[in-house]
């Protein structure tokens, strides 16, 4: 289900102008690390590596960079990313500089703020989202991206 | 000469014992994806230059969920189990649930020489349960050869192990002896450990809050039940003496015990009537209350349950209760 809106996503790609191949006016570049904090030896500090392997419950801390290479400012940036399937939101932790970060809970089809954000539970009822619940992430950038500028945001998942 | 049939191995289990039994019984899942599974994330943006939309997705990152190893042992017989002295082949099963996220190999231990009980149970053995029956059948389910057939259990998997033990001679009523099995991951032990690269998909093996091995505890309960049925008999003939000439009556008394601690259950007590005799209606007693003579709701019949033949259930008798006592009567013919 969390890979849905990605899918669909790209299949619609093609009906935008797709100006990050072209290179001409304006691209904006994506990136997504993923990385774990470990202990540095017996010391309370901590260094984040790339996460190759994650047990169940260990924390990823996602981080999302847009870049806009292009020679005109982006308006109206959004980032999407959807919680990656076999993981867990961690409540709370998504960045929100700058921007308006809004959750969906039904593959990325609608999104609106946390707190307005209601599932059907097994018993029938519905209730209101809890971060488990979450499919996506999205950030609306409040201002316009700048040529030559980056904006990063950021979440943690949790491996269920 | 009467006949026992009764169930000596089904003793009472004392209270303590089945409180652990029924609070260790549930089943424990196992923790979340499976080991080896990829965790791939691709983020995406939307944006418009210049009033035209434009669309960008970052390349997927991509990790492999480790796996964790863990392990519980659960008792699944009714302890302790109700043995004599000498006894042989006395079961305890036990079940061993992989609750890690990946496929694991145990070895087993079973341990009959612990501390802190009565007696050592003797000759322990372990057999798998070989096709998921649950129930130990001799000459069906295998020996365990430690390292030759270690049990490899999926993940949320568990498998029935059967041990058997036989008891020393000359124990007391009471003596209780403890056997344990443990099962122990062939990966590792100890909580946190790490095995780089040892998880299934190329991930690392990690020892999880079980320490890689578990435990659980069994034991068997002297308690040397028997049955024992004294049959004695008094003569009345015709004339007022006590020969037994034909058209006298014979009045026979079946004194039943059980001795041991615990409880029979079951106990059903089933005396043949003699040849040339017949027996004499409504004469039948247990512990001075008339039975009907009819396969019915009381506790005996005549010839109803079998043909000329004496039954009465006792039901469930406790060792060290009263002796009960049959009484029915026959004519010499």
């Amino acid at each position: 289900m969390k890979k849905s809106l990605v899918l669909s996503l790209l299949l619609l790609a093609p009906a935008w102008p797709v100006r990050a191949a072209t290179g001409s006016d304006s691209s904006i570049v994506v990136k997504t690390i993923a990385e774990v904090e470990t202990k540095v030896d017996d010391t309370d500090q901590v260094k984040r590596e790339p996460a190759r392997k994650v047990a169940p419950g260990g924390a990823v801390i996602y981080t999302i960079s847009a870049s806009n290479t292009g020679s005109k400012p982006a308006t109206d940036v959004v980032v999407t990313d959807p919680i990656p399937e076999h993981m867990d939101y961690v409540d709370g932790s998504a960045s929100s500089e700058g921007a308006r970060v809004t959750y969906s809970v039904d593959g990325g089809k609608t999104f609106a703020a946390k707190e307005k954000l209601q599932v059907r539970g097994k018993d029938g009822m519905t209730r209101a989202a809890s971060a488990t619940d979450f499919t996506h992430i999205r950030w609306q950038f409040e201002k316009p991206l700048a040529p030559g500028e980056s904006r990063v945001v950021q979440f943690r998942a949790r491996v269920e | 000469m009467p006949r026992v049939l009764a169930d000596p191995r089904s003793g009472c289990a004392r209270g303590a014992w089945l409180v652990v039994f029924l609070l260790t019984a549930s089943h424990a899942w196992a923790v979340g994806t499976p080991a080896g599974t990829p965790v791939a994330n691709t983020a995406t943006a939307t944006y418009s230059v210049g009033g035209s939309g434009s669309f960008s997705a970052s390349a997927t990152t991509t990790f492999v969920v480790d796996e964790i190893v863990n392990v519980v042992v659960t008792l699944q017989s009714v302890s302790p189990v109700s043995v004599s002295s000498p006894d042989t082949n006395r079961l305890l099963a036990f079940m061993v649930s992989n609750t890690g996220n990946g496929s694991e190999k145990f070895s087993l231990l079973l341990n009959a020489a612990l501390a802190g009980d009565q007696f050592d149970p003797t000759n322990p053995r372990l057999f798998l349960d070989s096709n998921a029956t649950t129930v130990y059948e001799p000459g069906v389910d295998p020996p365990y050869q430690p390292g030759v057939n270690d049990p490899v259990i999926p993940a949320d998997g568990s498998r029935w192990v059967f041990a058997l033990c036989d008891v020393p001679s000359a124990l007391a009523n009471g003596n209780l002896g403890d056997a344990s099995l443990t099962a122990t991951s062939t990966k590792g032990t100890g909580t946190g450990t790490i095995i780089a690269g040892g998880g299934v998909g190329g991930g690392d093996a990690v020892i999880g809050a079980s320490g890689g091995k578990s435990t659980s505890l069994g034991g068997y309960l002297v308690t040397n039940l028997a049955v024992s049925v004294v049959k004695s008999a008094t003569v009345a003939d015709l004339g007022g003496g006590t020969t037994p000439s034909p058209g006298a009556t014979i009045t026979y008394t079946l004194t039943v015990s059980v001795a041991g601690t615990g409880s029979v259950a079951n106990l059903v007590i089933t005396d043949p009537l003699p040849p040339s005799t017949s027996y004499v209606a409504s004469s039948l007693h247990l512990n001075g209350a008339a039975l009907s003579d009819a396969a019915d709701a009381d506790a005996g019949d005549v010839g109803g349950t079998t043909p000329n033949q004496v039954t009465v259930a006792l039901g469930s008798v406790a060792g060290g209760s009263l002796p009960q006592t049959i009484t029915f009567a026959v004519t010499i013919n």
